[in-house]
């Protein structure tokens, strides 16, 4: 069982699974898309795995990678992620003008 | 592999790259690209006027009248790309280039200029207005096909000038029968790249001072109103009493966390581990429901903001089970967690 814990890095999270993952493999790989442009990134020399399923990203770090925002201002602080394996969900909200949920953009 | 050929992909990185925020106005490069485009029709180029922002662009567009070899020379070009057999490559590309090019803000723009001058804009001028971004997101789109037909390949001839003009600082032209009118590009300000919206000015406006105020998207041709949100001397109630319901929905969306939860009498239920702060609002915009909203600062920098949670969740009045439900997970996995950026 994993004993890494949840990371958040603005609207998104990283929350550690027991899981086989298949995927492609990566260096950097945006896990978050910002409206403006600004994106999370996770960021690693060494490659990493992703795998998409029902549009869902699964992540397997085998070295410890970066969190990263690009941006120049207002920015989330770069965390750093311990080897392992993560799912990546995304914030939501509740909207009380139109009564229903909907995605946080960040 | 990309889903766009090499030469689409480029068009579409150039409108990409095109400086909305300080356009510079090439008046002789622009004509130039007309003039090209005019040969590739085989057509005389008629007189140029220059407008200096899109109201006089449609004042003078009103008193001129259709230009019939336009519509016959780019109907023409039109139709045989629009016989292609790749429409969805087509279509995908000209999606990805009118993002490039921020076409909802183009379209916002150009509308907002239409119904300012709508005594002015009558038959033909109502849509003689081109907008150069839409003619080079055409290119990304024919280019796409692949097709090499004559018909599609003059249509990108002509639309790569438009591209050129575009480059140049041209924002809209009117193509009309006996004379071409030209507009250059506004200063455009946006967020979320998508969405007009500034807070210390016109978000659409031309080097002669006419232009729009834009907040979240939303136009405000009352400039005192427009003042009044900005400058966060308006009152909630005020706010609510807007009565176009985008604007009033612009306007609560301004104000600050602070004063929107002071001025919505909001009662402070929870305090959570990690320092957010639930929330209750009776009678919430007079719609007798009570809502629930977290306060929060962010981890990295010193900003402040509200997010609304759904009722069910926060009439337990625990800030942070209203957090993990936010994220989807057991509030044990959240009060674990260490890392916050």
């Amino acid at each position: 069982m994993t004993k890494n814990k949840c990371i958040r890095h603005g609207e998104a999270m990283l929350i550690p699974v027991d899981v086989h993952v298949i995927g492609k493999e990566h260096t950097s790989f945006i896990v978050a898309h910002s409206e403006t442009g600004h994106h999370h990134v996770l960021e690693s020399e060494t490659p990493f795995v992703v795998s998409e399923v029902d549009k869902q990203f699964i992540i397997e770090l085998f070295e410890p990678a970066q969190l990263v925002h690009k941006k120049m201002t207002d920015k989330h602080k770069t965390l750093p992620v311990a080897p392992g394996k993560y799912k990546v969900v995304y914030k939501n909200e509740y909207n009380p003008f139109l009564q229903e949920i909907q995605k946080v953009l960040d | 592999m990309s889903q766009f050929t090499k030469e689409a992909q480029d068009v579409i990185d150039r409108l990409a790259a095109i400086n909305y925020d300080e356009p510079y106005w090439n008046e002789a490069e622009v004509i130039k690209c007309f003039e090209r485009q005019y040969k590739l029709f085989g057509l005389e180029m008629p007189k140029i006027e220059i407008a200096d922002n899109m109201l006089v662009g449609y004042q003078l567009a009103r008193d001129a009248a259709w230009d019939a070899a336009r519509r016959a020379a780019w109907g023409a070009a039109q139709r045989a790309a629009q016989r292609a057999s790749q429409d969805a490559a087509r279509d995908a590309a000209w999606d990805a280039a009118q993002d490039a090019s921020r076409g909802a803000a183009w379209g916002a723009a150009r509308d907002a200029s239409r119904n300012a001058s709508q005594d002015a804009s009558r038959g033909a001028a109502w849509d003689a207005a081109w907008g150069a971004a839409q003619g080079a997101a055409q290119d990304a789109a024919s280019l796409n096909t692949g097709l090499s037909d004559a018909a599609t390949l003059k249509w990108i001839d002509v639309s790569q000038e438009e591209l050129k003009a575009l480059e140049n600082g041209l924002g809209f032209f009117f193509p009309m029968q006996d004379k071409l009118i030209l507009v250059p590009m506004p200063r455009i300000i946006m967020e979320n790249n998508a969405t007009l919206h500034y807070d210390h000015g016109k978000a659409v406006e031309w080097k002669d001072g006419t232009g729009f105020y834009f907040l979240h998207g939303v136009k405000f041709d009352d400039e005192k109103l427009y003042q009044s949100i900005v400058d966060q001397t308006i009152t909630a109630e005020d706010a609510l009493n807007i009565r176009d319901t985008d604007q009033r929905m612009a306007a609560i969306a301004m104000l600050r966390p602070d004063r929107l939860l002071d001025q919505m009498k909001a009662k402070l239920v929870h305090t959570g581990v990690k320092g957010t702060k639930l929330y209750e609002v009776d009678d919430f915009m007079g719609t007798g429901r009570t809502e629930y909203c977290m306060f929060m600062v962010d981890s990295s920098t010193p900003r402040e903001f509200i997010e609304w949670v759904e009722p069910t969740i926060g009439k337990q009045k625990d800030a942070d089970l209203c957090q993990a439900n936010a994220f989807g997970i057991p509030l044990e996995d959240y009060l674990l967690m260490e890392l916050e950026g």
